[in-house]
């Protein structure tokens, strides 16, 4: 019998994902894939597996799940959650394995938006146009091209061998609370008077927002007016750009925006910052910071450093879960601590 | 061969992974024949750590992986194949395709309202759409969703004041003298004046997207059986549209 994890329950809003279908963007394809990508590969690290392997993105709520066919080594990353096998609390950012029939509980603490559950082998949906993720608005991809379900079966692909179970301390990642910026593709087509306000303002991040983007709300009822030179010609737009609507609001696009646009951009979040930004929990404020192409360019060299790098931080840990209990005390604490945090 | 004398790019930065050249500031067919050929010369003149162009109605976006190529390295080779494009290059192969379309299959309504914002008869519109040869400007907005154009001036009829929710895949729709082709359902504020079997969206084939930007497209008219018995050939994998090349910068007609 192959092996699969069976949905017992989970919120709405859950998908599989991997690390993206680019190279499509040319035939009305955006690029897709997870929304926080250094939680991904914290996974891919803790089961010493490639960030390609697909896992399921959770989005709020949470979710119940057995594994049928075998055991299969698991581990929860991304937004605090509280995790169980059968009654026994796991640890976050920790790779344990659960076992034929029983059933994990993970269930994301309030104001928590994306978590990722990663197995050993990753989830075998088939692969589309390269690539494993759900692109819900063209319904391909991922497990049937849709939300994740209560009663769906999902293959797990197999494998005899598991690697040892390891521990990823949980660690402030960034104290920074603005979101970095560069001047957006039509930046010029607003004054420097709502630019300046643009930097100075305190955005909310609204309930408008899905993998799509975020509508961003502000004090400032006629928002981000455009001062003129308006084309209307759409021109092909990235995750990360900050458009501005016809009621002058601004929203930021991510993974699976649509390919192209015709609303001016003004601005363009870098890359280095948009898990952080996909992370930030409904009715959260922050500030937009402006840095030059240059300072974009180091902090894309850091976050990747830093991902690299997470592989030497890797603890080791007993699977067995009579072991587990000493570490949970000092793991959890964390989780609660960063989920106050933010 | 003169290089395109109206192609004068501007780059902007679009973070600090993509570039975005424009090669105009408004819709015309050449800046958009420009873009292609901008593109072409990317394509196959490949430039280290450019992860994938995209081109779009009058700009080509240039996705770059900024700690391989510097965005300064990266426009300098971009102006260098900007210049390598030729006016007329007879090098240049156009696919043509010819596309069956049920006018006024789903939507006998908007058919009619387009027939009256022309002043013309329903026969008419269908006539003058179907022997039109269509550009295919750009795709974008949803997978293998094609815009093409441009139809005669007087085509030029303002988009739906309110966004329909929904029309199905194959949706052939009108505004501002372009033709939309849907090949997923879409929310759409054009005027939907027919359907086609033809779908340029199939993810479980090897090559998903037939139809690319540049080639061309004239449509014929088929009555609800032939789109019926279409619809279910295509269902079973069969193509529904033909295509032939020809050489040089189209605008022929089918024989």
């Amino acid at each position: 019998m192959s092996l699969f994890l069976s949905v017992v329950n989970i919120a709405p809003g859950a998908s599989i994902q991997d690390i993206g279908r680019p190279g499509y963007q040319r035939y009305g394809v955006s690029e897709g894939g997870v929304m926080d990508r250094l939680s991904v590969a914290k996974g891919a690290a803790l089961l010493r597996q490639p960030t390609e392997n697909a896992v399921i993105e959770l989005c709020g709520g949470g979710g119940e799940f057995t594994v049928h066919g075998g055991e299969a080594l698991m581990a929860v990353t991304g937004a605090a959650a509280v995790i169980a096998l059968d009654e026994r609390t796991m640890p976050h950012q920790c790779s344990f394995i659960v076992k034929e029939n029983q059933r994990l509980s993970i269930r994301l603490l309030p104001g928590s938006v994306y978590s990722y559950l990663h197995v050993f082998g990753g989830f075998d949906v088939p692969k589309v146009m390269g690539s494993r993720s759900t692109h819900i608005r063209a319904g391909f991809g991922g497990y049937c091209g849709r939300y994740l379900m209560a009663d769906d079966n999902i293959a797990i692909a197999a494998s005899d061998v598991h690697p040892d179970c390891t521990l990823l301390p949980e660690t402030v990642e960034n104290k920074r609370q603005d979101i970095r910026i560069v001047w957006g593709a039509q930046a010029h087509l607003f004054s420097n008077d709502v630019r300046s306000r643009f930097l100075t303002t305190e955005f909310t991040v609204s309930n408008v927002r899905d993998r799509m983007g975020i509508r961003l709300e502000c004090r400032y009822s006629d928002g981000f007016p455009v001062s003129g030179g308006l084309s209307g010609i759409s021109d092909a737009v990235i995750a990360g750009d900050i458009q501005i609507g016809g009621d002058s609001m601004a929203t930021v696009l991510l993974a699976d925006r649509q390919p192209t646009g015709g609303y001016p951009r003004i601005a363009t979040v870098i890359t280095a910052d948009l898990d952080r930004l996909a992370q930030l929990p409904s009715m959260s404020v922050f500030r937009f910071s402006p840095v030059s192409i240059e300072e974009a360019v180091c902090a894309l060299e850091d976050y990747r450093r830093h991902i690299a790098a997470i592989p030497e931080k890797l603890q080791s840990v007993f699977c067995d879960p009579k072991y587990v209990d000493n570490l949970l005390g000092y793991n959890l604490i964390d989780g609660v601590v960063d989920a106050k945090r933010n | 061969m003169n290089a395109v004398p109206s192609v004068n790019p501007v780059f902007r930065m679009v973070g600090e992974s993509a570039l975005l050249v424009e090669l105009g500031d408004h819709l015309d067919l050449d800046i958009n024949r420009a873009v292609q050929q901008f593109d072409r010369a990317v394509i196959d003149e490949p430039i280290a750590g450019v992860i994938e162009t995209a081109p779009t109605l009058r700009s080509l976006l240039v996705r770059f992986d900024p700690l391989l190529v510097s965005h300064q390295a990266l426009q300098r080779q971009l102006i260098e194949r900007v210049q390598s494009i030729r006016e007329g290059d007879e090098a240049v192969v156009t696919r043509h395709w010819r596309v069956p379309v049920c006018y006024g299959a789903d939507n006998e309504g908007e058919l009619s309202e387009v027939a009256s914002l022309l002043n013309m008869t329903v026969e008419q519109v269908i006539e003058e759409h179907s022997q039109f040869i269509h550009r295919v400007l750009t795709l974008g907005f949803a997978p293998g969703f094609l815009y093409m154009g441009l139809l005669p001036a007087h085509w030029h009829i303002p988009r739906l004041e309110r966004v329909k929710a929904e029309v199905p895949a194959g949706s052939i729709s009108v505004a501002v003298r372009q033709t939309v082709l849907t090949s997923t359902p879409i929310p759409t504020g054009w005027r939907t004046i027919g359907i086609t079997p033809f779908s340029n969206f199939n993810p479980a084939q090897s090559s998903p997207f037939s139809v690319e930007a540049g080639d061309e497209i004239q449509f014929y008219p088929v009555g609800i059986e032939k789109f019926k018995v279409l619809q279910q050939a295509a269902a079973a994998g069969e193509s529904v549209a033909q295509c032939m090349e020809v050489r040089g910068q189209g605008g022929e007609s089918f024989p």
